[in-house]
């Protein structure tokens, strides 16, 4: 039994996908262009005019959008409709300088929240489900994204957001939830949790995870199955585009159907920004097909992905974006949270520290860890421990603060973090994703 | 009269200490003195050498991190309640010390205590001293007793 949330569009011929996304893309682009000078000035520049897009194929005359684009842009360069039309803002985790800040309609949200009900109801979910939302709630898409997509669906919510593991587990049990909805690290964390409370994998209710945010193996995928009992469906998203729910797995588990009415998917070549064909490897690009508040044409996403076309089993007929691959950048997805070198190497460089850091990044028990080794300097020393002692702790504040997890700080002697080719080696992830 | 300590960087690695003194040893540098301020990952090294100067080039050129901080080296009587004299001194004035260790005195009648207090209290630390009749000793001395 195939289970959608709107059947029509979900399961709809290619020929119709096409024929709604060459519509929509007509009038996004005519509205972008009357209502975001920023990017009317790119296409301006680009020689491009709204009447030279009469389909979606002409999509690629399009100039691309990037995050620098949308640092510059920041807070209200891209907003694309009246403040007081927006009824909502979320952001990416609270980083000066890379924060993204997306502006939402509540057509935008009835839209983001549609695509994410797609998403539970491929994974089993219907109003007789109880579904535990264990992303953060926030600024971050991930509680709210799915949050919305629940009630669409008439699951009985609980909005627990994360963090608390007694009292995840205790709703969990007594409340009988059948859907969790987390990181695949934290489901990986309350596995363990239950186990160790004696819980058997059988002992819950749960059937189904959704699980996103960050990037996760099969062996991972596999080992959660086994031990909450469940199937792990994955699910991704951005905040540029809308938060989760850009794409989500069937029961086939072979790749995320994009939710190709609401958001066009492309596949370039990160160097060149040449378009490539199905089932090439390059960097994902999205454009928003019909939102108001934050419509980005053509953004790229610096993730490294493969788009497939091939028939599924499940009967949708949306393509399939595999799990991203790596970054066209030096990004790190960090218990979900995204993180840049270079925010490190700025919190370093005002804490009066030289720019001699490694950024060592593993994944223990399941869980992501961060830490920072850094190089000390005459002028930081201090002829008490303690001197030194609360000098990393100020650091490892700074740092909470700039990237909003925590990391560790090492502060090791000097020329002791290792050279390669004179050039330090900044990032060192351990984790085998 | 202050004694110049240096209060060295180390990681806590195995082997790392050793490689210091030999370092020191190797060029002809007397420790008149040392103690370890440890943590779990990194500790200080203080140490009072013969010659402080030569033996910051030594570690300058060496690569090792280090910081020349002014010490108090006080001559206290090796008797019962000694230590705590000079204490009391200090507690009086409201001069907190941030810590104290010894020098090894080739003379056994009196001992040498190193002394470090807060670096905004260091001239008021040496007034109290001196006005109680203690003798500090400078860098010469330190390396004669």
């Amino acid at each position: 039994m195939h289970n959608y949330y709107q059947p029509e569009i979900e399961t709809a011929p290619r020929e119709k996908i096409i024929e709604i996304q060459n519509e929509k893309i007509v009038k996004q682009v005519r509205y972008v262009y009357n209502n975001v000078p920023y990017y009317k000035k790119l296409m301006d520049k680009q020689g491009v005019s709204p009447d030279d897009i009469k389909s979606i194929d002409d999509i690629k005359k399009l100039p691309f959008l990037t995050k620098d684009d949308l640092r510059e842009a920041y807070p209200y360069g891209l907003l694309g409709t009246d403040l007081k039309n927006c009824v909502r803002i979320q952001s990416t985790s609270g980083t000066t300088g890379r924060r993204v800040v997306a502006f939402y309609t509540q057509h935008d949200i009835d839209l983001w929240e549609e695509c994410c009900a797609r998403a539970i109801v491929a994974a089993g979910g219907t109003n007789e489900d109880v579904c535990q939302i264990s992303y953060g709630y926030g600024l971050f898409t991930g509680g709210p994204g799915l949050n919305g997509g629940s009630h669409k669906v008439g699951c009985l919510t609980l909005p627990m957001s994360s963090g608390n593991t007694d009292r995840q587990i205790q709703f969990m049990m007594d409340l009988k939830a059948t859907i969790l909805c987390c990181t695949p690290s934290y489901a990986a964390y309350i596995a363990e949790s239950l186990a160790e409370r004696g819980y058997k994998p059988e002992d819950n209710h749960l059937k189904a995870g959704i699980f996103g945010a960050e990037p996760w193996t099969e062996e991972m995928r596999k080992s959660i199955e086994k031990n909450l009992g469940i199937k792990a469906y994955d699910i991704y998203g951005l905040t540029e585009t809308s938060g989760p729910g850009v794409s989500f797995e069937c029961e086939e588990q072979s790749g995320m159907h994009i939710n190709e009415d609401h958001f066009y998917a492309e596949i370039i070549n990160p160097n060149t920004g040449e378009v490539l064909p199905d089932g090439s490897k390059g960097e994902l690009v999205f454009t928003s097909l019909d939102k108001q508040g934050f419509p980005l044409l053509r953004y790229r996403t610096r993730d490294i992905c493969i788009l497939t076309r091939e028939k599924c089993s499940c009967g949708r007929t949306h393509v399939k974006m595999c799990k991203p691959m790596g970054r066209s950048d030096d990004m790190l997805i960090i218990r979900g949270v995204n993180v840049f070198p270079s925010q490190i190497e700025t919190v370093l460089l005002n804490d009066g520290y030289a720019a001699n850091y490694q950024i060592i990044v593993d994944r223990v028990n399941n869980t992501d860890t961060l830490d920072v080794n850094v190089e000390i300097t005459p002028e930081m020393l201090s002829d008490t421990t303690m001197g030194i002692s609360e000098r990393e702790a100020q650091l490892v504040s700074d740092l909470k603060a700039m990237l909003g997890i925590k990391a560790k700080v090492h502060i090791v002697e000097p020329k002791t973090i290792a050279r390669s080719e004179g050039k330090a080696v900044r990032v060192i992830d351990k984790r085998k994703i | 009269m202050f004694v110049t300590q240096l209060s060295i960087f180390v990681e806590n690695r195995f082997g790392r200490i050793a490689q210091l003194t030999r370092l020191l040893a190797d060029n002809g540098i007397d420790m008149r003195t040392i103690s370890i301020a440890d943590t779990k990952e990194f500790g200080i090294v203080r140490i009072i050498a013969d010659d402080p100067d030569k033996a910051a080039q030594v570690l300058t050129d060496n690569g090792w991190i280090f910081q020349k901080t002014p010490v108090i080296a006080v001559v206290i009587p090796d008797v019962p309640g000694g230590m705590a004299d000079v204490l009391d001194a200090l507690t009086e004035k409201e001069i907190g010390v941030e810590y104290i260790y010894a020098v090894i005195a080739k003379k056994a009648e009196t001992a040498c205590m190193v002394f470090r207090v807060k670096e905004k209290y260091n001239e008021d630390a040496l007034a109290v001293l001196n006005e109680k009749g203690y003798k500090m000793l400078s860098q010469d001395e330190v390396n004669k007793i």
